[in-house]
């Protein structure tokens, strides 16, 4: 079954069906979707913010990112519940939206950036967590995060004039 | 005084023209304020969270609150501005709408709100800064739920 096989059978689920008649449900999903983003993309800002020494820098960077990861994974978690149900409502037309594909790369890439920021400076965080200005690479990091999020909040909006 | 006329000239006034007559222009109005909502919306939560005793627990709510000021009114400003253009882009359905009405209503209580009772409620912590952490989200959602709304009612 090729993957635009099961966008179809998706997007044929009743379920989806349901999701996409309904002139309630569709926009309160999208509200949900957006408050999602602003947990996630807010609260992984603020780190970034904070890598760069703008915000928080008497806060040690190790504090700040612990306190706030909870929320960060409540507001993944909302954004991708709500956004698996988006995508199931309207999957046929999703697959080939050249927005919806550019978002799905975004993301991807958005997520490998701070596996590899965990796995990299983020090991030797001890050194450098009481410094106002993170190393450059964690300073990179940053930049690069602040940047695929609002990419991806940028491509979001798009997927709806495509 | 009606607010009417106001209305009636962005409707019409050549300085909107783009706004108007381009689909590109305002998606990518409608992009930054999406993007301002995003870096707005994450700092209320991590304030009034913080006030419930959510995520930043060390750091004193009036700490967090100052150090995300530059984010909240940056992009509270943002928000504003690139709200004002989608506005004149579709001036007159706005003025009939009334989740666009409520919305306003919603925002205004919720600015005020912010610069005056929660202000003092962030400041000392006690189960009434709690109610007003609450009240806070309420009406920040009230003003989303709303502008959502004016889209597909």
């Amino acid at each position: 079954m090729s993957l635009l096989q099961v966008c179809q059978w998706l997007n044929d689920t009743q379920l989806a069906t349901a999701i996409r008649e309904s002139d309630v449900v569709f926009p309160l999903i999208e509200t949900v979707h957006v408050l999602g983003i602003a947990l996630l993309a807010g609260t992984v800002a603020i780190v970034d913010l904070r890598l760069l020494g703008l915000i928080l820098k008497k806060e040690r960077v190790s504090q700040v990112a612990g306190q706030i990861l909870p929320l960060t994974w409540v507001g993944f978690a909302a954004m991708i519940g709500s956004g698996a149900l988006l995508f199931l409502a309207e999957a046929a037309k999703s697959y080939y939206n050249p927005a919806f594909r550019f978002k799905m790369f975004l993301l991807i890439v958005a997520g490998l950036n701070p596996l590899i920021f965990h796995s990299t400076v983020y090991r030797h965080v001890s050194s450098w967590d009481e410094s106002p200005i993170a190393p450059w690479r964690a300073r990179l990091t940053a930049y690069l995060s602040l940047t695929l999020w609002s990419g991806i909040i940028v491509a979001g909006r798009a997927i709806a004039y495509f | 005084m009606s607010l009417l006329p106001l209305f009636q000239w962005a409707a019409h006034a050549p300085l909107f023209a783009v706004m108007r007559d381009s689909k590109w222009g305002f998606a990518a109005v409608e992009m930054v304020h999406l993007l301002a909502l995003a870096a707005f919306g994450g700092t209320v939560l991590v304030v009034d969270l913080g006030i419930l005793g959510i995520g930043f627990r060390r750091q004193t709510p009036s700490h967090v609150a100052r150090e995300l000021f530059p984010i909240f009114l940056g992009s509270l400003i943002a928000m504003v501005l690139s709200g004002a253009l989608l506005v004149a882009a579709e001036a007159m359905k706005c003025y009939y709408h009334p989740a666009f009405r409520l919305k306003m209503v919603l925002f205004a209580l919720a600015v005020l709100f912010n610069f005056t009772i929660h202000r003092g409620a962030v400041r000392a912590p006690s189960i009434w800064s709690k109610m007003a952490a609450v009240a806070s989200l309420a009406l920040w959602l009230g003003v989303g739920l709303a502008g959502r709304a004016i889209g597909f009612l």
